[in-house]
């Protein structure tokens, strides 16, 4: 373990095979308790890889993933490492947070009830609590008037706007987001931008894999680059944008200018 | 000809009783085989290769005999094995059994079909094994194949016609006790299939009113 103050999120000598094909090559990353970072490279890169194995919903080949200096996957004993049962996961995952590209909301719930589903029958908090704490986090994303709507009725940008409340509504001490606008129609892409900036101000340990370089350079305290399974650069926003210190990132930018 | 009418109407306690148990029948032998056809997902879905192929050949069992043979196994047959069951227990372990394995298909098209994103999220939100399957999974998958199920229902309710065979006074039992004592065949048959037909138009009605539900509450994207 490195000295210092305990990362939120650790990855240690990270790999992931699709088959014969390694999506992730020893990935080597410290994300700080209160850091908003933004993984961004090229389509195929790996990023979504790369966020799907901080909560094992992808199991890394080799290498190591620490939530807050604890394991995640595995148990280490003295006699050796053993994996952890489904439910041990399932604990685990109720700790990180996660919003999709394509919502994943649950479809026979209502607005409110896919925000309290979690909380309720996982956490197994107080439902009237919960309800509270849920109305607060949809007036937060400007929706607390749907609270009894299907999602089948909502646009993409409300949907993820749910979404994010009802990753919130599980208190997460990290809250991923895999491109989060990448679905979304371009005028709907705003009003999600501006519900995860404030997240971001909160405090909240945000990762976020996205496309949005306007947003990557105003939220983001630091930028992991991404390329063909690599960490090629990591850097503060200000540096990798005004400065990138590779040839490889500075074509990638080019092509957003 | 003459058509009997009079003789229908006198007879119309003797249907309302026949049509009765049919209903009942059918109905509980559809609940009881959706939840068995449900809790049989758990094997056919998991990972393991010996219980998924147990549970297929049992499926497979169900589904490839015909309805009234197995009537016939377990009414007239299981006595030989010292297993003797009344008529009415013989009903409803044949609709519920050949059915059972009719509806553990049906949901597991269901299930199959259920966008994968819908499990990624209930995982990473800390669902797992029976909780995920019953507050993520089974809602959405009864939603999706309500209409089949409907479908299923119908089957069930003409093939229960065959447990007239056993004597179990249902719709098709009635008729064929109005037709012979009063000598009505015409009257007395033709009225039993328009029950039939009443029976299955209130299916399809409630199939329709459950679509509209649907609609609403089905997974759009993915």
């Amino acid at each position: 373990m490195t000295n210092g103050p305990t990362a939120a999120v650790e990855l240690r000598g990270l790999v992931k095979r699709f088959g014969v094909h390694e999506v992730l090559s020893d990935i080597n990353l410290q994300i700080m308790p209160g850091e908003t970072v933004c993984i961004l490279g090229p389509s195929g890169s790996g990023k979504s890889t790369l966020l799907r194995c901080i909560n094992w919903l992808e199991r890394p080949d080799e290498g190591l993933v620490f939530l807050h200096g604890t394991h995640v996957g595995y148990h280490f004993t003295a006699s050796g490492s053993v994996p952890m049962t489904d439910r041990e996961l399932a604990m685990l995952r109720t700790r990180i947070g996660m919003v999709f590209q394509h919502f994943n909301l649950w479809p026979h719930l209502t607005v409110l009830q896919n925000v309290i589903e979690s909380p309720v029958h996982v956490l197994g908090r107080p439902r009237a609590e919960v309800v509270a704490e849920a109305e607060r986090l949809l007036e937060k994303v400007g929706l607390v008037d749907k609270r009894d709507v299907y999602p089948a009725f909502l646009s993409g940008g409300q949907m993820q706007r749910v979404a994010i409340a009802r990753a919130l509504a599980m208190r997460p001490e990290v809250l991923l987001f895999d491109e989060p606008t990448s679905a979304l129609d371009p005028e709907l892409v705003g009003e999600v931008l501006a519900v995860m900036r404030d997240i971001a101000q909160i405090g909240l340990t945000m990762i976020v894999v996205t496309h949005e370089m306007e947003f990557a350079r105003e939220a983001a305290d630091r930028i992991v680059f991404l390329d063909k399974g690599r960490i090629v650069e990591v850097a503060t926003a200000d540096a990798f944008f005004e400065h990138p210190a590779t040839e490889r990132s500075r074509q990638f930018l080019e092509r957003y200018r | 000809m003459n058509v009997r009418l009079d003789v229908l109407w006198h007879q119309l306690p003797q249907f309302a009783i026949g049509l009765g148990n049919t209903v009942w029948l059918c109905t509980v032998s559809t609940v009881l085989s959706l939840l068995l056809g449900a809790l049989l997902m758990v094997p056919l879905m998991s990972r393991n290769k010996a219980m998924r192929g147990a549970a297929q050949a049992l499926i497979d069992a169900g589904r490839c005999i015909p309805f009234l043979l197995l009537t016939y196994l377990v009414y007239f047959a299981l006595p030989s094995l010292g297993v003797t069951v009344d008529k009415w227990s013989a009903a409803l372990i044949t609709l519920v059994g050949y059915n059972t394995a009719y509806m553990a298909e049906i949901l597991r098209a269901g299930w199959v079909h259920l966008p994968v994103g819908q499990t990624d999220a209930a995982h990473a939100f800390g669902y797992t094994g029976w909780k995920l399957f019953r507050r993520i999974i089974l809602p959405q998958v009864l939603i999706a194949v309500g209409p089949v199920i409907g479908n299923q229902l119908i089957q069930l309710i003409k093939d229960s016609a065959f447990l007239s065979i056993i004597t179990v006074p249902e719709l098709t039992f009635a008729a064929n006790y109005v037709q012979s004592y009063y000598f009505v065949p015409f009257e007395s048959f033709l009225f039993a299939t328009l029950l039939y037909w009443a029976l299955c138009g209130v299916v399809e009605w409630l199939v329709r009113r459950g679509e509209a539900y649907a609609s609403i509450v089905r997974p759009l994207h993915d």
